[in-house]
């Protein structure tokens, strides 16, 4: 079991963040379209009385949550247990929230590299990488401060 | 923490995305693109002409670090922002790319780094600079600071699987990060995962060399040596997940005890509940750490079997009975954490993870039938939940625990919980969870519940007005189903299938299911009747479906005369004309068919047939003009010629032949397998199909024998393997590092069941970690000789000048050659060093002789042994005895083997009448053979013995008899 991608789109889908550990199927122009039509999914969901899983192709479901104007997406095997990565999105959530201050979606936008940064100790490989947000916030303020 | 903001920051970066976000319409932030593109292509394309004529640009670049580094990430930004469709626009910025990645400046390093993840998964990438991104990994992966071997192993974490030719290049580097003890952690745990994505990509590197694959795996299960260390673990487990289920399975089953004690201390130390707030790596707000678990959980559910499954596999029963104990502890925690009440939503996803992958995995472990109840008791009490997710994968858990764990868990559920479920079906809103409810109550179904599920599913589908297409359409499929395999009268089914064909219209596609329906009714008499009167019925009342409406064309049609008496052919013609214009052209062609049928029972009607047919020569539709044309010359041939064609043409229906029900090809969408739907079919008692339980890793029958002939036994094996044959206890083998001792014993009420205590102790200087031991029979599956049981493993770790006990027991059900005994691996680390010890274990049809010396029988006397011979040699002849001469290198032949074979628990006959021969006798125990008497006669002559054995079951037990002997002789 393993994610295969995180994105990360706002409210109109526009693409914030994108981590694909497994080429999606097809061209890079079809990229586009799966990114489209993940967006379409999502949006189109009830957020109140549906759950934050949907099968989206016949390899791959989608494990979401919405942070105020975010959606936060990891695309994962069928086969996968789906809650442990709902407990992922929010790991990363907290710890984007601590190193910022009350996350935005502006601080994403203007800090994309940093966004990155965190996502990189969090999750590498299509794993979880490290577990503890105390850890994680010592070393990317570290790795900030490192010219 | 706030963003440190002023060090890192790029200024031009920033207005740059401050002018996109600006920007109101799309064309001018289009604009604003192409003018950056075009300042970008100017920058970096002047500074490529005065750099080197290759592209590689000279260190007196006018261009600095932090422009490039600026421009890179604009690059980046605008690659994100335009939803990655612009991938060709920035192709052209990789050399500065590759440039930027040269740096020594760690902030500019990062974002060449971090661009190229973004871009690497593109074929025009990799082609481009492939081999400038493999030689500056190559230079970054040797540098001697943390920081750039990080972004190193970071970048191969991230694009591992997008180019083979990294896995080629890189692999071995990455290995020694991972390996070496002096890697700091943050490394160690890094290189894990990027040595995991390039095994992903290409496996070849482990499977393709056998000794570079035991090494390195064993290298990487030493990792999880400090069981304490769960932050190196978190990156460990994923890496031997990918090594159990794809790579070597076999190599990965010895660590399943201490895959067991990370969690069972993972779990305990997450319920402590001592009041204070104690945050370690193991737990997560005072619940053990979810990651830890769900990993470990699904290596073991991938390394154990089902109970159910075929000999060979890995089952509970091959698990030793401390650890089993330990693992079904954990689950019966786990219910404990999951039906605690929660501080929080996040909590309580927490919990439910645990819960649910510990429940999912418990089947493995041959649950008692209470504990089977108290999971389903646990999961039902979510059912509540005012969280959709929770429903949801409570529903999912469920469906596993009924068709795994089976008719436990179902009559569970059965008796106690299908009201809660109804409710479920008829409140719940999120159509995700109505599935899971639909096909757990299908899995549910038996012949004792059926009437009130398909009801609560009819109810469910002419009540519910949102439901989606394809819901009604597989549940209309499901009840048409369980309908046909359970119903127990006959009136019942056909009252069901066709309420269900009448609510039809256009929701779901009802083809199969009619169809279904009329070749039950053609193949059961009994029906006819009945359904042709209750289809009157249904095609009296206005606006019935097409569906019903096909069936009645199809069997009224068929069996008119069943209702004649009630309804005259011209009652029933003039049905089908009212019918006819409300429907499709396939059901109008079907109504044709049956107008010809009505034509045939009662001439009669014969002009408005006629008249009817003429009309719809006039038809658009193809089919239908043709087939009214063809009808009418058949009618015009019978008139003119007198000859009774119709009876020819319109045959009564034979009766379905086929046995396989068309249903079920559609079932095989409803996320269900259809593998053993067939059997279902066949088999009353199994009502469920099974979703697939956890997959687990596969293992061919025949790969056991191959697995056992392909062990490398260690140089030496032999003293301690021959030594076993003749004393109960001693030195097994001895390294510089370890020493291993063994103490044999059989109780006497079972001496088939031979007990192993191996005693490991540490005799060097250094701690012994690792210790992981494996047990390879020669075969577990189709009827073995012997079944080997681990009853406790030895600790992992060693301290200087300690031990360790690791205990065993082989049941011999049969004498089996000798050669055939089991095999011990043992491997370990120490002082650097890795170490496998590879033996074999005694399991000869000797050690079963249980002596009657120790119970203080006077033993055999000469003349009772020439009896017995004679007896045994008049019952059986030369089938109950064996012969065989062994060349022997002793001082004193004759002391030397008489020695020996007491050793082995033989009594000897005490004599002094015939010169050098020794008469020897002992009872072998088997399981199946059960005991079994055996006479030895042992001339002993200068370097040679001649042995001549007899046995009551035969010359094989006594070959194989001889053979111990020998072995233990020489």
């Amino acid at each position: 079991m393993s994610i295969k991608f995180v994105i990360c789109l706002n409210k109109q889908g526009v693409l914030r963040l994108i981590r694909v550990f497994e080429p999606f199927p097809g061209d890079a122009a079809s990229n586009q379209s799966t990114i489209a039509q993940i967006y379409k999914l999502i949006s189109s969901r009830d957020h109140k009385h549906q759950s934050n899983f949907v099968e989206f192709s016949d390899s791959t479901k989608l494990v979401y949550r919405r942070y105020a104007g975010l959606y936060f997406v990891l695309g994962v095997e069928l086969q996968d247990e789906e809650l442990i990565y709902l407990s992922h999105i929010h790991l990363f959530v907290e710890v984007l929230d601590a190193f910022f201050g009350n996350v935005c979606e502006l601080d994403i936008v203007f800090n994309f590299h940093k966004a990155y940064m965190i996502l990189d100790e969090l999750i590498i490989g299509g794993e979880i990488q490290e577990t503890s947000k105390d850890v994680i916030l010592e070393r990317i303020s570290y790795l900030d401060r490192l010219n | 923490m706030v963003a440190n903001s002023s060090h890192n920051s790029m200024k031009g970066l920033q207005l740059f995305i401050a002018d996109l976000r600006g920007s109101l319409h799309a064309e001018d932030r289009e604009k604003r693109i192409m003018s950056e593109m075009v300042s970008i292509r100017k920058q970096f394309g002047a500074n490529n002409n005065t750099g080197n004529i290759n592209g590689h640009s000279s260190s007196t670049a006018s261009l600095s670090g932090y422009q490039r580094k600026k421009y890179i990430a604009k690059l980046a930004y605008i690659f994100i922002v335009t939803n990655t469709t612009r991938i060709s626009d920035v192709m052209f910025g990789l050399d500065q790319c590759c440039e930027l990645m040269a740096s020594v400046v760690y902030s500019e390093k990062f974002i060449a780094y971090m661009t190229l993840e973004l871009l690497y998964n593109n074929p025009s990438v990799i082609q481009q600079i492939g081999d400038r991104v493999v030689q500056q990994l190559k230079i970054d992966l040797a540098s001697t600071s943390d920081n750039m071997v990080s972004l190193a192993l970071n970048f191969l974490g991230v694009t591992g699987k997008c180019d083979s030719n990294l896995t080629r290049e890189l692999i071995h580097e990455v290995f020694q990060v991972l390996r070496s003890p002096t890697s700091a952690q943050i490394l160690k745990k890094k290189s894990a995962l990027a040595f995991l994505a390039l095994l992903r990509n290409d496996s070849s590197i482990l499977t393709q060399d056998a000794r570079r694959k035991q090494l390195w795996i064993q290298r990487i299960m030493s990792l999880l040596d400090d069981t304490t260390n769960y932050r190196l673990m978190i990156s460990v487990l994923p890496l031997i997940e990918y090594i159990a289920r794809e790579v070597d399975g076999q190599a990965c089953v010895k660590i399943i005890p201490q895959l067991s004690d990370i969690l069972f201390n993972c779990i305990s130390a997450g319920i402590k509940d001592d009041g204070t707030d104690h945050y370690d790596d193991s737990n997560y707000n005072n619940i053990p750490n979810p990651w830890i678990v769900t990993k470990v959980i699904s290596i073991l559910n991938i390394l154990i079997s089902s109970p159910s499954s075929s000999a060979g596999e890995i089952t509970f029963s091959n698990i030793d009975q401390g650890t089993l104990g330990k693992l079904r502890t954990c689950v019966t925690k786990a219910i404990e954490i999951g039906t605690r009440p929660a501080v929080d939503v996040l909590m309580r996803t927490v919990q439910n993870t645990i819960l649910f992958s510990l429940i999912n995995f418990a089947s493995k472990l041959d649950p008692s039938a209470d504990a089977i109840v108290s999971s389903v008791n646990a999961l039902c009490s979510l059912l509540t939940s005012s969280e959709t997710n929770t429903r949801y994968l409570t529903l999912d858990c469920l469906i596993k625990l009924c068709s795994v764990s089976g008719k436990n868990a179902r009559d569970e559920v059965r008796t106690h919980h299908m009201d809660q479920l109804f409710h479920l079906l008829l409140m719940e809103r999120d159509t995700s969870i109505v599935r899971k409810v639909v096909d757990l109550l299908y899995a549910l179904t038996d012949a004792s519940n059926v009437q009130s599920i398909v009801n609560a599913l009819l109810k469910y589908m002419t009540d519910s007005k949102q439901t989606h297409h394809h819901i009604r359409s597989d549940i209309a499929v499901k009840v048409a189903f369980l309908t046909e395999n359970f119903a127990t009268d006959s009136r019942w089914y056909v009252g069901v299938l066709l309420n269900l064909l009448s609510f039809s219209n256009a929701s779901f596609n009802s083809n199969d299911i009619w169809q279904r329906l009329c070749q039950i009714v053609v193949n059961n008499e009994s029906l006819h009747q009945l359904t042709c009167e209750y289809l009157l019925d249904y095609l009296a009342k206005p606006n019935i479906s097409e569906a019903i409406v096909k069936a009645g064309a199809f069997l009224l049609g068929e069996y008119v005369e069943l209702v004649i008496t009630q309804t005259s052919c011209g009652e029933l013609f003039n049905l089908f004309t009212e019918k006819y214009f409300s429907v499709s052209n396939l059901c109008r062609a079907m109504i044709l068919t049956t107008m010809m049928k009505l034509y045939k029972r009662d001439s009669q009607i014969g002009s408005a047939v006629i008249k009817f047919f003429q009309l719809e020569l006039n038809s658009l539709d193809v089919e239908l003009q043709t087939r009214s044309y063809e009808y009418l010359k058949i009618i015009q041939l019978e008139k003119v010629s007198g000859a009774r064609l119709m009876d020819v043409l319109f045959q009564p229906m034979v009766p379905f032949t086929g046995k396989r029900n068309p249903l079920l090809n559609r079932l095989g969408s409803a996320a269900l397998s259809t593998s053993n739907l067939t059997s279902t079919l066949s088999n009353e008692n199994s009502s469920s199909t099974a979703p697939t339980p956890p997959p687990t890793r596969k293992v061919k029958q025949s790969s056991q024998n191959v697995l056992y002939e392909n062990q490398r036994l260690s140089t030496d094996w032999k003293d301690g393997f021959r030594r076993m044959l003749k004393h109960k206890q001693g030195v097994f083998y001895s390294t510089p590092f370890l020493k291993i001792f063994y103490r044999l014993s059989v109780s006497p009420s079972h001496p088939e069941l031979l007990e192993v205590a191996l005693t490991y102790v540490n005799i060097s200087d250094w701690p012994i970690t690792s210790l992981l031991t494996e047990l390879i029979s020669y075969k577990t599956d189709n009827d073995p000789s012997y079944i080997v049981n681990v009853i406790n493993v030895p600790t992992t770790s060693i301290s200087v000048g300690e031990r360790a006990t690791h205990k065993l027991e082989i049941l011999t059900r049969r004498g089996s050659p000798i050669d055939q005994s089991p095999i011990l691996n043992v491997n370990f680390k120490c002082g650097g060093n890795v170490s496998s010890v590879s033996l074999k274990i005694t399991a000869a049809i000797t050690s079963t002789i249980y002596s009657a010396r120790s119970e203080e029988k006077s033993g055999v006397s000469l003349s009772q042994f020439v009896q017995r011979w004679r007896a045994l040699g008049d019952a059986l002849g030369k089938d109950g005895e064996f012969h065989r001469t062994a060349v022997i290198v002793a001082q004193d032949t004759l002391s030397h083997i008489k020695s020996s074979i007491d050793k082995m628990s033989f009594d000897i006959v005490e004599q002094t009448t015939v010169e050098n021969t020794i008469f020897a006798a002992g009872i072998v125990h088997t399981k199946i053979g059960g005991s079994s008497g055996c006479l030895m006669k042992l001339r002993c002559l200068e370097n040679e013995v001649d042995l001549t054995c007899k046995t009551t079951q035969g010359s094989y037990l006594a070959e194989l008899i001889i053979q111990c002997v020998c072995e233990a002789t020489i």
